[in-house]
């Protein structure tokens, strides 16, 4: 099972909601059993705690380099989130 | 507890987040403390509470003087400029523990993810009827 961590400043605000609308995509997408999802803090995380990493576009350049990066623009925008998922995970 | 209020307009918008910190410390949520670790905390990382679509959700960690887990909604009738982006809306969270505020965040990305909905939050006319939408939610 992959691992997708969504981070923010404090990793109990956005990143949890950012968290909550990824698990409702991922159960539309019927993706459920494929990815766990988590959050973090920009402090907390390390490039080693998941496969996939989501942040909003503020954040972007305070987290240590990964490998697989989606940057938000809108933390709220569904659409947003769904299409940029789609695409990454497929 | 969630409470909510009403502004036709502020300064600046940390009039707006001062706001919403006294009147979670008047219901006894957070101490005087936790404005300063809300100011803290945009000097640190900006305005990375800032959700989109006009909405931010200000918030420090429990250790800045969270008493209880609770919420205070305050919608302006004019934006407020936050950091270059038009906001009308503050979720201002205080947040005890996640367990806790597991229900509020739901709620809240209840109202925010769906356009409908939040377009139906700016157009409240009282409290009332914004704790009735958020009601609904849970």
């Amino acid at each position: 099972m992959k691992r997708i961590m969504t981070v923010c400043g404090t990793g109990l605000g956005s990143s949890f909601l950012v968290e909550m609308n990824i698990q409702k995509i991922l159960r539309e997408l019927g993706k459920e059993q494929e990815f766990e999802t988590c959050h973090s803090s920009v402090y907390e995380m390390s490039a080693m705690d998941a496969d996939y990493f989501i942040v909003a576009n503020d954040l972007k350049d305070s987290i240590p380099p990964v490998e697989h990066l989606i940057v938000l623009e809108s933390l709220i925008d569904e659409d947003e989130l769904r299409e940029k998922l789609t695409t990454f995970l497929s | 507890m969630i409470c909510a209020e009403i502004l036709e307009e502020v300064s600046e918008y940390t009039q707006a987040i001062r706001k919403s910190c006294e009147i979670l410390e008047r219901y006894g949520m957070v101490t005087g403390e936790y404005y300063r670790g809300i100011i803290d905390n945009i000097g640190e990382y900006g305005g990375y509470f800032y959700l989109g679509e006009g909405v931010c959700m200000p918030h420090a960690k429990p250790e800045t003087g969270v008493l209880s887990t609770g919420l205070c909604i305050i919608k302006l009738n004019t934006p407020v400029d936050f950091e270059g982006k038009k906001v009308r809306i503050f979720f201002t969270l205080a947040a005890r523990d996640e367990a806790a505020h597991f229900v509020l965040m739901k709620q809240i990305a209840g109202i925010c993810s769906e356009k409908q909905s939040l377009k139906k939050m700016l157009e409240c006319r009282s409290s009332e009827e914004m704790l009735m939408m958020m009601e609904k939610e849970q």
